[in-house]
């Protein structure tokens, strides 16, 4: 069970800072992409 | 013009530089030595499970207010209060500022003494037989020694804050995060391959329900997502001054709550399973919450590694993570300070050298008196608390709703007005977390709780955290309008 819990805590610790860092990207790229249109 | 000229000695983050300056700001000392002692000594996997919670509840929003403060009105710890919350209110942005600024001067303190154990494990000192007890003692009864490496660990942080936020605490941050990072992997494996330290990881992670029923658990998660985060502290504030434009307010504070838990759990990982290994004895006392954070990091740990092969690399990739995680913090808290300085027209380089002038004489006191040192810590640690309240208590004067539908909301990709919203809520942990150290506090002094002096023997009692509190608090009501009056000086982004 520990090891479960080990990867669960892992998993959502270093998961929701994972997706923090992808949509920070995915909006680096849409502003990029608008800057380039105007 | 003067946008111009303060870009030049200033400069601002880019997105990239502006998230690894938060998580270096917030991944300090409380994860690698206050995270694993409290972790063990609270039921290790229910405080985690806890932990989560309480980053909901208190750490993100106090950092979405904090980076309202600063993004908004491009103004350190008290300017930005009277540009947004009122100029009546001035005196909260002196609280607030000067309860972090004061940390400023003793958090060196801590950096130093890392510094000097890692040129301990350099010069090989750590070997079997080592009275890791006595080289601690001696090393805090030498004034001169500790006074010396604080105004190191002083003068390395006051040269990357010369180098300006983009020159200097953006590109060491960008080293900084990383090396931590690599050295807590490299520790958690290493603590992996030792015999026995399954147990660890075991007792680390497992979730014992009962536990979950217990108030302390969840009061000393509350306090660690406090204390570890760097929320409600100034620094997110004043790194938010030097944003772009179009940051994301929310996003940053999710992303630096996450990074700082997952070095904590890393370094849960990587100390735990070593010490259950190598001394199940100190575990026990661990556990019982009979060791201190530097009886963990400067008498537990170094013992351990004196005594396994291998364990000089161990000390130094240790001190190291230490080092590197308590100069990311130490910087931002000087920071913190020459933001106020500029904000009253102070350039830049007058600015750091002021600050750093002030830290190294006000921090000499507590590098050369450890009782100087833990009064100021712990009337200052929990004076966080009382800046997390003010900074909850400044979002309800301006409005909550307000707040998301004008400065949060139109920049966020996470359009969770929730996680916001739970500010509302703060009061109530404020007061349960608050009122459980104060009666904490009393308990250590019973019949005494109320007397002041000799402050060296009521070091951690109630009445002179409160009359220091008082004296801050009384000099910003006395000064609230020339503050007012002075704090004028924003910073002009230029993106």
């Amino acid at each position: 069970m520990w090891v479960f819990n080990m990867f669960l805590a892992l998993a959502t610790s270093f998961g929701a800072f994972a997706l923090c860092v992808f949509l920070a990207l995915k909006a680096e790229e849409r502003k990029a992409a608008m800057r380039r249109k105007s | 013009m003067a946008e111009n000229t303060e870009l030049k000695g200033t400069g601002q983050f880019s997105k990239w530089g502006f998230m690894f300056a938060a998580m270096g700001m917030a991944i300090g000392t409380g994860n690698i030595w206050r995270f694993p002692r409290v972790v063990a000594s609270n039921g290790g996997g229910a405080f985690i499970l806890v932990l989560f919670f309480a980053l909901f509840l208190w750490a993100i929003p106090l950092i979405c207010m904090e980076g309202v403060l600063g993004k908004v009105t491009r103004m350190g710890c008290i300017g930005s209060f009277k540009e947004l919350v009122g100029r009546k209110y001035t005196w909260m942005g002196w609280f607030f500022g000067l309860c972090c600024f004061l940390i400023t001067c003793y958090y060196g303190v801590v950096l130093g003494w890392c510094i000097r154990y890692l040129f301990y494990a350099l010069q090989g000192v750590f070997v079997a037989g080592l009275d890791t007890e006595s080289l601690w003692n001696n090393f805090l009864g030498d004034p001169q020694q500790g006074m010396y490496f604080y105004w190191v660990a002083i003068a390395m942080c006051a040269f990357v804050v010369g180098l300006g936020v983009q020159n200097g605490i953006e590109k060491g941050n960008k080293i900084f995060i990383p090396g931590i990072f690599i050295l807590l992997i490299f520790l958690a494996i290493r603590a992996m391959m030792i015999p026995g330290s399954s147990e660890g990881l075991k007792f680390l992670f497992h979730i014992n329900t009962a536990d979950l029923m217990k108030p302390t658990v969840w009061l000393n998660a509350f306090t660690q997502a406090a204390w570890s985060t760097g929320a409600g502290w100034g620094l997110f504030l004043t790194y938010f001054v030097y944003t772009k434009k179009d940051e994301d307010i929310l996003l940053n504070a999710c992303t630096a709550c996450f990074a700082d838990t997952s070095a904590a759990l890393l370094a849960g990982m990587a100390v735990i399973p070593t010490i259950f290994a190598l001394s199940p004895e100190f575990m026990q006392k661990v556990i019982a919450g009979e060791v201190g954070n530097n009886g963990l990091a400067f008498i537990g740990l170094t013992n351990l590694f004196s005594n396994v092969p291998g364990g000089t690399v161990m000390a130094v990739a240790f001190f190291s993570a230490l080092i590197l995680a308590a100069l990311s913090s130490e910087i931002a808290m000087i920071e913190l300070g020459v933001r106020m300085l500029q904000d009253m027209g102070k350039s830049r380089r007058s600015s750091v050298f002021i600050v750093t002038l002030v830290v190294l004489v006000v921090g000499t006191f507590a590098a050369r008196d450890n009782m100087v040192f833990e009064n100021m810590d712990w009337t200052w640690g929990v004076g966080l608390l009382m800046s997390g309240l003010i900074a909850a208590v400044a979002a309800m004067i301006v409005g909550v709703d307000k707040i998301w539908d004008e400065y949060i909301s139109p920049v966020s990709d996470i359009q969770a007005k929730w996680m916001w919203s739970l500010i509302r809520l703060f009061p109530l942990w404020f007061a349960i977390i608050f009122g459980w150290w104060i009666q904490q506090s009393i308990s250590w002094y019973p019949g005494e709780w109320w007397k002041i002096f000799p402050i060296s023997k009521y070091l951690y009692a109630p009445a002179p955290m409160f009359l220091q509190w008082a004296i801050l608090i009384g000099l910003g009501f006395a000064l609230n309008n020339w503050l007012a009056d002075n704090m004028k000086h924003k910073f002009e982004p230029k993106v």
